[in-house]
């Protein structure tokens, strides 16, 4: 079924939201009774209206809302608050150290400790007293370090000597021991020449006594006639 | 009106500087903000971006919030910019407006259907079918139905005519109606 709609799909969302002057509200819903497409869009908006009530929120899942905007803020923040530390800081070294700033002779001067009470001639006489007693000590420690390190070398040398004189005797007394054992040696090689000399001179000695025995033999008849 | 000055001196602190003020303020309107990038986009992940893109913008601008009118419908104005233009970027070629009848119900769906599957039943019908109809559309169905506003205000928050709004409400209906009928059926 075909229908004109005009001026009615103009006026469907002042009918929704009330908009309507009563004669245009009549009007309308006297189409409405004779029209069910525009009844079917009226239900289709209520429905939408109802499903938007029942829209549960869906959470919002986590991002960075300060970082990705605050860049610039966070990171000042960040120098100020180191800042501060390291004021915090200097003060308590300032503090701690006892240190006073003043202004002299067009120059600044930075001192340190507490606020002197003498004259400076006080402090230039008891700044060489210091300094001679120091100097005396000093030069005390010094000898003192002398005299030990005087007596120490001596015993060392002393020390040294000793065990030089020690390893010469060991190394005297390993050479004699060598000595005496080559020597045991050689007489030995010496003693074995001699007595297998000895033994073969004895063989031919004996060769030769027989020799002579069997000459005898042989010359002693003839010299009977 | 209690609202609105609180939300106007959460402004001004996050202007001096303060990241408290600022927290307080996002928090307070974010979840609208991304609730509407989940109908429009149908996506989670673009819905997020549209909220950090939307407060990003709320920020740069915030001095020249002049306290007339609500501060949500501002910084919905600027979500509902935002998304149009992320809409449009998403598919250029998309009409404003399909006058001829001959094209009702034929329009693609802006979104693979498998992005909106974290929702209930309800919400994902009712988000790929809000999909489906042209950006310009959708904004004004979400704009009467989920924040309240009338035709008149929804016309001065688009920065369009009033007759421009009736038109592409009473189509945005007709769409509606197809597709949500077509989901019953199915």
């Amino acid at each position: 079924m075909s229908h004109n709609h005009e001026p009615f799909d103009q006026q469907v969302g002042d009918f929704l939201d009330s908009k309507l002057s009563k004669s245009e509200r009549d009007a309308f819903v006297q189409h409405l009774n004779s029209c069910s497409e525009c009844q079917g869009l009226v239900q289709t908006a209520r429905d939408l209206q109802a499903r938007a009530e029942r829209w549960q929120a869906e959470p919002v899942p986590q991002w960075e809302r300060l970082r990705y905007l605050f860049p610039q803020q966070k990171s000042s923040g960040l120098i100020w608050r180191w800042a501060l530390i390291a004021a915090c800081l200097f003060l308590g070294f300032a503090s701690l150290l006892q240190v006073r700033v003043s202004w002299e002779s067009n120059h600044f001067q930075i001192a340190f400790g507490p606020e002197p009470t003498v004259n400076p001639e006080q402090v230039a006489t008891l700044i060489d007293q210091a300094l001679t007693d120091y100097k005396q000590q000093q030069a005390s420690a010094l000898d003192d370090q002398l005299e030990r390190t005087s007596l120490e070398m001596k015993l060392q040398n002393e020390k040294l000597l000793t065990r030089v004189m020690e390893q010469s005797r060991k190394d005297q007394r390993e050479d004699m021991a060598l000595l005496v054992s080559q020597l045991q040696k050689q007489r030995e090689n010496d003693v074995e020449i001699m007595r297998v000399n000895f033994k073969t001179l004895m063989q031919e000695n004996s060769r030769n006594r027989e020799g002579l025995i069997a000459l005898a033999n042989i010359v002693e008849p003839k010299s009977k006639y | 009106m209690f609202g609105l000055v609180n939300d106007q001196a959460l402004a001004k602190k996050a202007l001096e500087g303060s990241g408290d003020a600022w927290e307080r303020l996002v928090k307070k309107h974010e979840k609208n903000i991304y609730n509407y990038g989940l109908r429009m986009l149908g996506s989670p992940d673009q819905a997020l971006d549209l909220l950090q893109e939307t407060f990003f913008a709320v920020f740069r601008n915030l001095h020249q919030y002049d306290g007339v009118g609500s501060f949500s419908g501002w910084i919905l104005k600027i979500a509902s910019n935002r998304c149009i233009d992320l809409l449009r970027k998403r598919n250029p070629a998309a009409p404003k407006d399909d006058p001829d009848p001959a094209f009702e119900g034929l329009t693609e769906t802006r979104l693979n259907p498998e992005e909106t599957l974290h929702l209930s039943a309800e919400k994902n019908r009712l988000v790929q079918a809000m999909q489906k109809l042209p950006p310009e559309q959708a904004v004004i169905l979400e704009l009467k139905f989920f924040h309240g506003l009338t035709l008149d205000e929804v016309a001065d928050h688009c920065g369009t005519s009033t007759n421009t709004v009736k038109s592409r409400f009473y189509s945005a209906l007709k769409k509606m109606k197809i597709h949500l009928e077509a989901q019953n059926v199915a």
